[in-house]
């Protein structure tokens, strides 16, 4: 059973929490905890591709995704219908990652210890 | 299996905003309004949705509101002992 | 202490609003203190994002409003531990002196009944407790 599962599901930059959900993510599976990821709505804009917060002094946590695989953070989940509904695709996303339907997404939450969301 | 309690603290504008919101959640799933989000329970039109869910209010929340007279029948209520004691019955807690 | 008691559950509260403006942090504030009525233990109140104001010492309310600041003072001598996250508080403001001297700011503003800790306090927490609720 997944011990931790975050949830991103705001748009980044216009505010913190992506930011600070991802410091959470990568800290806790530094701890070994058995910590799980998902995007789902607005939350999939975290990973679109070829952003540049600098334009807007926000700090560029973007380009940590990428250090997922690194923490061995390997349960990372991005919601189908988000994508679509909002015209992306996973080509468009600066991770490769499970997408996975709506349903299924929170599944995982549901079955997870403890669910922080942001 | 696992139950989760989905707490909401911001009101939708429409039953159909809720409806959208909650459209993962399945039928009978424990729900608790709190702060701002008691609005809903308090309206006719967001009866027919919120009766899926196996809903609570946060009374002192409704209070606060001058709300109470309003609380929709069927409608059940805790103070922040019962909050507490619902985050026990279920398994998790999803703030949504 | 020592009792094994089995009605007894543990908490870490994760508390993301600040001490004013938001209702999210008097709502962790009442349910930390139904849970421990209630006889729980609230193993730690983690305060992230916009939460980690509720840490400043500087919080002045007037005179007939709710003192938050004073109502967690309370929490803490009933043995509840304060926890704001170091790096969220640095980046809003909230520093210790030890922050202040790196930074080379003149002054600190952190509660004394609040300490600055990092995340993995909060993680190594919440892995030992049976429930973890988040405000805000």
């Amino acid at each position: 059973m997944t011990q931790l599962t975050v949830v991103f599901r705001q748009v980044p930059h216009g505010n913190a929490s992506g930011r600070e959900a991802l410091d959470l993510v990568l800290l806790s599976a530094s701890y070994e905890v058995d910590t799980a990821v998902c995007f789902i709505d607005e939350g999939v804009y975290q990973l679109v591709k070829g952003q540049s917060p600098k334009i807007i002094a926000s700090k560029d946590h973007i380009a940590t995704f990428g250090a997922l695989p690194l923490y061995e953070v390997d349960k990372v989940f991005i919601c189908e219908e988000s994508l679509q509904e909002r015209g992306l695709s996973p080509d468009d996303l600066v991770i490769k990652a499970k997408t996975l339907p709506r349903v299924q997404i929170h599944r995982q939450i549901q079955q997870s210890k403890q669910v922080l969301t942001f | 299996m696992t139950t989760t309690l989905t707490t909401l603290t911001a009101a939708c504008a429409t039953p159909a905003q809720l409806a959208h919101h909650l459209r993962h959640l399945p039928p009978g799933a424990p729900l608790l309004l709190l702060q701002d989000a008691v609005v809903m329970a308090t309206q006719p039109r967001f009866e027919t949705i919120l009766a899926r869910f196996d809903a609570y209010l946060l009374l002192p929340d409704v209070e606060a509101r001058g709300l109470v007279s309003r609380i929709q029948k069927g409608l059940k209520t805790v103070d922040y002992y019962g909050f507490v004691e619902l985050t026990l019955q279920t398994q998790n807690q999803i703030a949504w | 202490m020592g009792l094994f008691d089995p009605d007894m559950s543990t908490f870490v509260l994760f508390v993301n609003g600040p001490p004013y403006g938001r209702e999210d942090a008097y709502t962790a504030l009442r349910f930390a203190e139904a849970a421990l009525a209630a006889g729980h233990e609230v193993r730690q109140i983690f305060f992230y994002q916009e939460g980690v104001l509720n840490a400043s010492r500087l919080l002045s309310p007037a005179a007939d409003e709710f003192d938050i600041a004073a109502a967690w003072q309370r929490l803490h001598h009933q043995g509840v531990p304060l926890v704001s996250c170091v790096s969220a508080s640095l980046r809003r403001g909230v520093i210790d002196a030890e922050a202040a001297e790196d930074a080379e700011h003149d002054s600190t503003n952190l509660a004394a009944c609040f300490t600055l800790g990092g995340l993995g306090e909060f993680v190594t927490a919440a892995a030992e407790v049976d429930r973890v609720v988040q405000f805000g």
